[in-house]
């Protein structure tokens, strides 16, 4: 990732708000520690790290439904399966159900599964895994992950976009510590506001894929209200 | 740097470095300790966190309760689903396995399924799971997995590293909360305030990518024919 805020700015850019440009009150272990978990805290709330794993078909024996994760997911937004590990033109999308549906959806019969859920780091396949009959699998699983510190300099692990969004936390702990406590819980509110407006679309219910007419010239348009516009 | 779980010695250290406390004077690492422990009960409470696959009961023959003790080794507050696997534990996922369908007591007998038989409903009451119909011989070898949501228990609240019972995603907000009863007990009430505020804004905002588990609709699973204004 290109250094648009590398760590050190961020620490700069606190230290000058602070007005602190050497190590007094904060230390740059301590600054640079709350600059790792503000990191932490915006890949989770703003769900802009994105990852893939893959599962072979090591993992999977016969009648096996459940692939456990290595990657602590966050949330999950898509699976995928391929009957062979390293030709994906096999890889099937896999529909999300509830719990409950396992079992009373589809074909109960072994085969390469059409059906996932999530719980606890794990995937639940429905229906099993048929690996007589399908040697080679591979499992994507494509989801939102924590990051483990902001990264040093050209390897930092925020997207661009968000990187800025550090600053508003650390000041928010410098303030803690130096008992301005109106000045920390507003500082808090900056970040979570700007949390919210950085938050990817992760919302399911909105239909992201394009529709067919999108690729075509429409005749006329109907705006919202009812009305064509010509 | 990989992420590095919080442990209760450098979850104490970051509370110390927000109050700036360094070391102990009016706050012990016993206080510290007990307020970061009854965070992790708390998150676990509010968001549904603990996400636990791994409890797995037999069921016997003609026994339609089975308590939460002899169930859960972890502490549970809710259970999400029960699977149902209808075969021996080689192939636990072979055809037959299913979801069982959630029901309130007052339907025991009022279905058509009231034979002894194959599970197919539960419900829970009083720390106790209950089956129906009635498990008969063919079936009491079988086993039921328990997908729930889990607590700590007394003894993990006595033990280290409570908080590592949290995902790793969740571990850092229980210090704003240790933060907040540290100003409550040095009676600056307002800024306690505050912190709370910050405490449960993080739990609000993670809360619901933890509880909103969506399901993909048959339509999702194909483009769409026509652009529809909501």
């Amino acid at each position: 990732m290109a250094a648009f805020y590398a760590k050190s700015d961020i620490l700069d850019e606190v230290r000058r708000i602070i007005n602190e440009p050497t190590a007094r009150v904060f230390s740059d272990t301590e600054i640079n520690a709350w600059i790792d978990t503000a990191a932490r805290r915006i890949s989770v709330l703003t769900l802009c790290n994105e990852s893939v794993e893959a599962e072979d078909s090591s993992t999977f024996a016969d009648y096996d439904a459940e692939a456990v994760l290595g990657n602590k997911f966050i949330k999950l937004e898509y699976v995928t399966m391929a009957s062979q590990s390293t030709d994906d033109t096999t890889i099937r999308g896999l529909q999300r159900i509830d719990p409950r549906a396992m079992g009373h959806v589809g074909d109960a019969t072994i085969g390469v599964p059409r059906f996932y859920f999530f719980f606890e780091d794990t995937i639940f396949l429905w229906s099993p895994v048929d690996k007589a009959s399908n040697t080679t699998i591979n499992l994507k699983a494509f989801g939102y992950t924590m990051v483990d510190d902001y990264g040093a300099g050209a390897s930092e692990t925020l997207p661009d976009e968000v990187q800025h969004i550090t600053i508003d936390y650390v000041l928010s702990c410098c303030y803690c510590k130096d008992g301005k406590h109106s000045l920390a819980a507003d500082h808090m509110r900056r970040f979570m506001q700007n949390c919210m407006l950085a938050r990817r679309d992760v919302n399911d219910e909105i239909i992201r894929a394009d529709r067919k007419d999108m690729a075509q010239l429409p005749d006329y348009i109907v705006s919202p209200e009812g009305q064509i516009m010509r | 740097m990989a992420y590095t779980p919080l442990t209760d010695t450098t979850s104490i250290v970051q509370v110390r470095s927000l109050i700036n406390e360094p070391t102990a004077l009016m706050f012990s690492d016993t206080d510290i300790l007990a307020w970061l422990d009854e965070a992790t009960s708390l998150v676990l409470q509010m968001t549904l966190c603990g996400e636990d696959a791994d409890n797995t009961f037999t069921l016997a023959t003609g026994v339609m309760e089975y308590a939460h003790s002899s169930v859960y080794s972890a502490g549970c507050i809710k259970t999400e689903a029960l699977l149902y696997q209808a075969d021996t534990v080689a192939n636990k996922w072979s055809s037959g396995a299913k979801c069982l369908i959630k029901i309130t007591p007052r339907l025991f007998r009022q279905l058509d399924e009231g034979a002894a038989g194959a599970p197919i409903y539960w419900t829970e009451f009083n720390e106790s799971i209950w089956i129906w119909p009635d498990p008969i011989a063919g079936v009491n070898t079988h086993k039921i997995t328990c997908l729930f949501y889990k607590n700590i228990t007394d003894t993990e609240k006595d033990a280290s590293n409570t908080l590592q019972n949290l995902p790793e995603y969740m571990q850092e907000y229980v210090v704003w909360y240790a933060v907040a009863k540290a100003f409550e007990r040095d009676g600056k009430y307002i800024q306690a305030r505050q912190y709370y505020d910050i405490f449960y804004n993080f739990i609000m905002f993670s809360r619901q990518d933890v509880l909103y588990k969506p399901v993909d609709s048959k339509s999702m699973m194909k483009l769409g024919d026509n652009t529809q204004f909501v």
